[in-house]
């Protein structure tokens, strides 16, 4: 067998099925006219499709059928149940307002991290109780600005400072105590409570010692405190304003 | 009403066109599935089953796509997943030397029964590798070109072609014996 006939057998399963174009089906035409061993070899493949042919397939029992007409039904039956629920554009708008809950929900959620509070400085204080030696141990963070500033009027300096206290026994009985404990004995400071999370309602205009400011710019007027007055909380208040 | 048009209908949830295909097409695929599995049991069960997974997956029907195509495609890679069974090939390589008939290399000439010769070819045609055995019977059984076998098989045109002769000239080699003796004369 010639290179040739090689090539050519290799074609006549395409031959037999049609899918070879003319020109291919002209070149094998014409060497089965001139070659017996493809002709033999054409044949044999040709009888293998004959009798392939003969083979019979049985018929589709009829059991078979019933069964996939009761499996049809009963899978009817199951889609009826919800298809008020899940069919065609129904199922897309559910599917579009699922979305759009999800997305307000996240849009909440960024917008609305938490509940606002005041930017206020959370102290926790401890005091001593011994008598006539009041201190104040310091735990919590610096003093910031917790409002908008109004510098048209003098309270609203921008160096005001608003500390939020939640009780102060002693200054609302004694207001116009001295703020100055190197000239005023401190009482015994027995209206603290120990758990000094505190909150300062009341917002005493505080004197703190200027930051130091860089070259070229003014310096920062000092606080005023109005009401001033020595007290031994006062004092404690005043030391929380010079160490921060 | 053609099958693309009932696809439209059963991909909009209208189940019932569902059976109208089975009708349709049940009897032809079933002769596939009977060819390439050589089993009318796992046949019949791969034929339902070819029809409900086509309707689990209705939305992914293409309207371009050939509805034919499409169904052969899945019956095509259950009756693949059936098959896969390593116990179910030793049986079927056991019943196929059970009946190759044993005169046949003695003599070359063999007179059988209809029947008994289907029953042979089915076993030949069986024997072929899986892959070739698609192409095969697609083309010889069900006409189809070898575009849409690829198409089904997921190949080329060039695999299916290649694939066509080899498993003609496998054939050839286990049923040559037999070609030389038909009992229908061809």
């Amino acid at each position: 067998m010639t290179s040739t006939c090689s090539t050519i057998q290799q074609q006549f399963s395409a031959y037999l099925d049609g899918e070879v174009n003319d020109r291919q089906h002209a070149v094998i035409d014409a060497h089965l006219a001139d070659c017996a061993a493809c002709r033999q070899e054409f044949e044999a493949l040709r009888r293998i499709d004959a009798v392939l042919l003969v083979d019979d397939v049985p018929a589709l029992r009829p059991q078979v059928e019933q069964l996939f007409a009761e499996r049809l039904a009963a899978r009817a039956a199951t889609r009826s149940q919800w298809s008020p629920f899940f069919t065609g554009n129904t199922r897309l708008a559910w599917y579009g307002a699922l979305a759009a809950v999800i997305l307000f929900g996240i849009v909440c959620l960024l917008r609305f991290p938490g509940t606002h509070e005041p930017r206020s400085v959370s102290i926790n204080q401890t005091v001593s109780a011994r008598r006539g030696h009041p201190s104040i141990s310091l735990t919590g963070g610096g003093i910031v600005a917790s409002k908008p500033v109004n510098t048209s009027h003098p309270a609203d300096h921008p160096m005001r400072v608003r500390i939020h206290h939640k009780k102060m026994n002693y200054l609302d009985r004694h207001p116009g105590a001295a703020r100055h404990p190197a000239t005023t004995p401190a009482p015994m400071m027995t209206d603290f409570t120990d758990d000094m999370t505190t909150t300062i309602t009341e917002a005493p205009v505080m004197t703190l010692a200027a930051p130091p400011s860089s070259p070229g710019t003014p310096p920062a007027e000092p606080l005023m405190m109005a009401n001033a007055s020595p007290d031994p909380e006062d004092a404690a208040v005043a030391m929380l304003a010079e160490t921060n | 009403m053609s099958d693309e048009q009932l696809m439209e209908r059963i991909v909009a949830g209208n189940i019932e066109a569902l059976g109208i295909l089975f009708e349709r097409h049940k009897q032809s695929l079933f002769a596939f599935l009977c060819r390439f599995m050589h089993d009318q049991t796992l046949a019949e069960d791969v034929l339902a089953e070819t029809f409900f997974r086509l309707y689990d997956r209705r939305r992914t029907y293409r309207q371009e796509c050939k509805f034919t195509t499409w169904l052969y495609t899945i019956a095509h890679h259950l009756a693949i997943d059936q098959l896969k069974s390593a116990r179910r090939q030793e049986q079927l390589m056991e019943q196929m030397l059970h009946d190759t008939p044993t005169t046949m290399d003695d003599q070359g000439q063999i007179a059988l029964e209809r029947a008994e010769f289907s029953h042979l070819v089915r076993s030949a045609v069986h024997g072929l590798p899986v892959e070739q055995r698609a192409v095969i019977i697609l083309r010889v059984y069900h006409d189809l070109s070898y575009r849409e076998i690829a198409d089904i098989i997921g190949a080329n045109e060039e695999t299916v072609r290649v694939r066509a002769h080899r498993a003609r000239q496998t054939l050839k080699q286990t049923l040559g014996a037999v070609i030389e003796e038909d009992p229908c004369g061809r």
